[in-house]
């Protein structure tokens, strides 16, 4: 599934970021990048608040839409 | 290499509020200077410090995440790394998120440039049970590491000597864990058959498992528990509302008195002073009143309002470092989203209450032509505490019953005529919607003071 359709609280194991993604380098020199593990901590809007280890990201579903997951339960 | 032998110059680089200023004021201290990239609205920030009979001459770039730029101030630092060759790369990494500045870490060692590793924020980092094997990780990195802390200075100066060694030694990044044998690095062989950035993150990822350990349990941190009231949909709202009234009230109540000095000092002393010595020259009464009213009058009106913008841009610069401001994009990019904006656009026209040239500067961190060019429109029309002068003088010159409310609604008027142009150029000329938005969220930290008097 992609990160833009996960839901708050949810955590998700990030497969890949798609090459299609205008910012697709930057998305993975920020953090969100394969293997990594991440909790979705709230959604304001468009945007959403994700936690990828200590580092908190904000990224707009336009982004996100680009961020391949899996659940983690 | 340097044209004077005796020069070393270092490039401070490494990703956004990683503390890379502070530490240039604790290195380069009165020296420390601040102006513009040439031909760019990017600040420039420099020092140099006398070391061993060597002159080290310090610049700070702007933070990076990817030597791939996207914004103005990325594409500085990336082409002062390639075009500059700086004689050393001071890589100043936050320690409690070393992962992932890692990333960075490994593009810079790609450059070929001898480096050093400032571990910064320890002191956090210790706090959250992360520690740092410096001797395994200059052993597979060639990297030398000082664990720092630039609030208080703590291992700042032992920078020097590593920068020093790094120059006379050509201590280049050797990277050398990608051949290693090591069970845990041996996944990382089948990295190079991947692209590049993909192995550069697994090179950044195994060398991160080699040298941090971390505790299990640790302590829930001061920003989490924050966040959960200040980004919270509702609750952040208030807050941000509550903090902006603070602003604006702590800014005016706290440089009233120093205004008023001001005022009773220009034009009840400096004023009279000149009017009288004019006077006893014997100068016509025309010219003594032009230099006292008009000439001393006129520019002592102007000049009182320098404690209120002081004030302003002490607050504003207080509320960037402590990690707040960061915060506003996420918090008000669905009201901006109504305006066709990103919610990036907040920090620039925030900062265009308190002067509007800052405010330009700071949409150098969006990512899109159309989303800077129409903040860039918008900024002239949020009223500075410069034409705060202007408004004073004619509301109370003709509407003295009503003057604060007056002073009000121009500039209420201001963003209202900001708002219009942005819609107005959205249906002309720029119909596109607007742009994707990632930004990180940095801890909430207490300002280094030092350093936030130094850029006001």
């Amino acid at each position: 599934m992609r990160l833009s359709d996960a839901l708050q609280g949810q955590r998700i194991k990030i497969v890949k970021v798609r090459e299609e993604c205008a910012l697709h380098a930057k998305v993975q020199a920020m953090g969100l990048h394969s293997a990594r593990e991440a909790t979705v901590l709230s959604r304001s809007g468009r945007m959403m608040l994700v936690e990828v280890g200590n580092v908190r990201l904000a990224l707009s579903d336009e982004i996100a839409g680009y961020v391949e997951v899996h659940p983690q339960l | 290499m340097s044209e004077n032998g005796r020069t070393v110059r270092v490039a401070i680089a490494g990703n956004p509020n990683t503390g890379k200023t502070t530490l240039l004021n604790r290195l380069a201290g009165s020296t420390f200077a601040v102006g513009n990239w040439p031909g760019v609205t990017v600040e420039r920030k420099t020092g140099f410090v006398q070391f061993q009979g060597w002159r080290i001459e310090l610049v700070d770039l702007p933070g990076l995440y990817t030597l791939e730029p996207l914004t103005e101030d990325e594409r500085i630092a990336r082409d002062y790394l390639l075009n500059e060759r700086p004689d050393v790369i001071l890589n100043v990494v936050e320690t409690p998120r070393l992962e992932r500045n890692l990333n960075l870490t490994v593009e810079l060692a790609e450059l070929g440039i001898p480096m050093v590793m400032a571990l910064n924020m320890m002191d956090e980092a210790q706090r959250l049970g992360i520690s740092v094997d410096v001797g395994k990780l200059y052993a597979l990195s060639g990297i030398r590491a000082i664990p720092t802390n630039g609030r208080s200075g703590q291992g700042v100066r032992e920078l020097l000597p590593a920068i020093l060694e790094a120059h006379q030694r050509q201590q280049r990044p050797t990277l050398a864990l990608i051949h290693d044998e090591d069970p845990l690095m041996a996944n990382l062989r089948a990295a190079a058959e991947l692209d590049a950035q993909s192995r550069r993150l697994g090179i950044a990822e195994g060398l991160y498992r080699a040298v941090v350990q971390r505790r299990e349990a640790q302590a829930r941190e001061f920003s989490a528990a924050l966040d959960r009231v200040l980004l919270h949909p509702v609750l952040g709202l208030v807050a941000y509302l509550a903090i902006m009234y603070l602003f604006f009230k702590v800014s005016f109540d706290f440089s009233a008195p120093l205004m008023d000095w001001l005022d009773g000092f220009i034009n009840g002393y400096v004023g009279q002073i000149a009017a009288t010595a004019l006077m006893q020259i014997g100068a016509p009464e025309l010219v003594v009143r032009f230099m006292s009213e008009a000439v001393i009058g006129g520019v002592g009106f102007a000049l009182t309002f320098l404690p209120l913008i002081a004030v302003m841009f002490f607050l504003l610069t207080l509320l960037g470092m402590s990690g707040y401001m960061a915060r506003l994009p996420f918090l008000l990019d669905r009201f901006m989203r109504h305006l066709g904006l990103n919610g990036k656009a907040v920090i620039p026209l925030l900062l265009g209450l308190g002067c509007n040239v800052p405010a330009v500067m700071a949409t150098r961190t969006m990512e899109s032509p159309r989303d800077k060019l129409l903040v860039v429109m918008m900024i002239p029309f949020m009223s500075c505490p410069a034409r705060l002068v202007i408004f004073s003088f004619f509301a109370t010159l003709f509407f003295p019953q009503n003057a604060a409310l007056v002073i009000f609604g121009m500039y209420a008027l201001g963003v209202v005529v900001a708002l219009f142009t942005s819609l107005l150029l959205q249906r002309a000329l720029f119909k596109h919607e607007s742009s994707a938005m990632l930004i990180e969220l940095p801890p909430y930290r207490l300002p280094h003071l030092p350093t936030v008097g130094v850029i006001v």
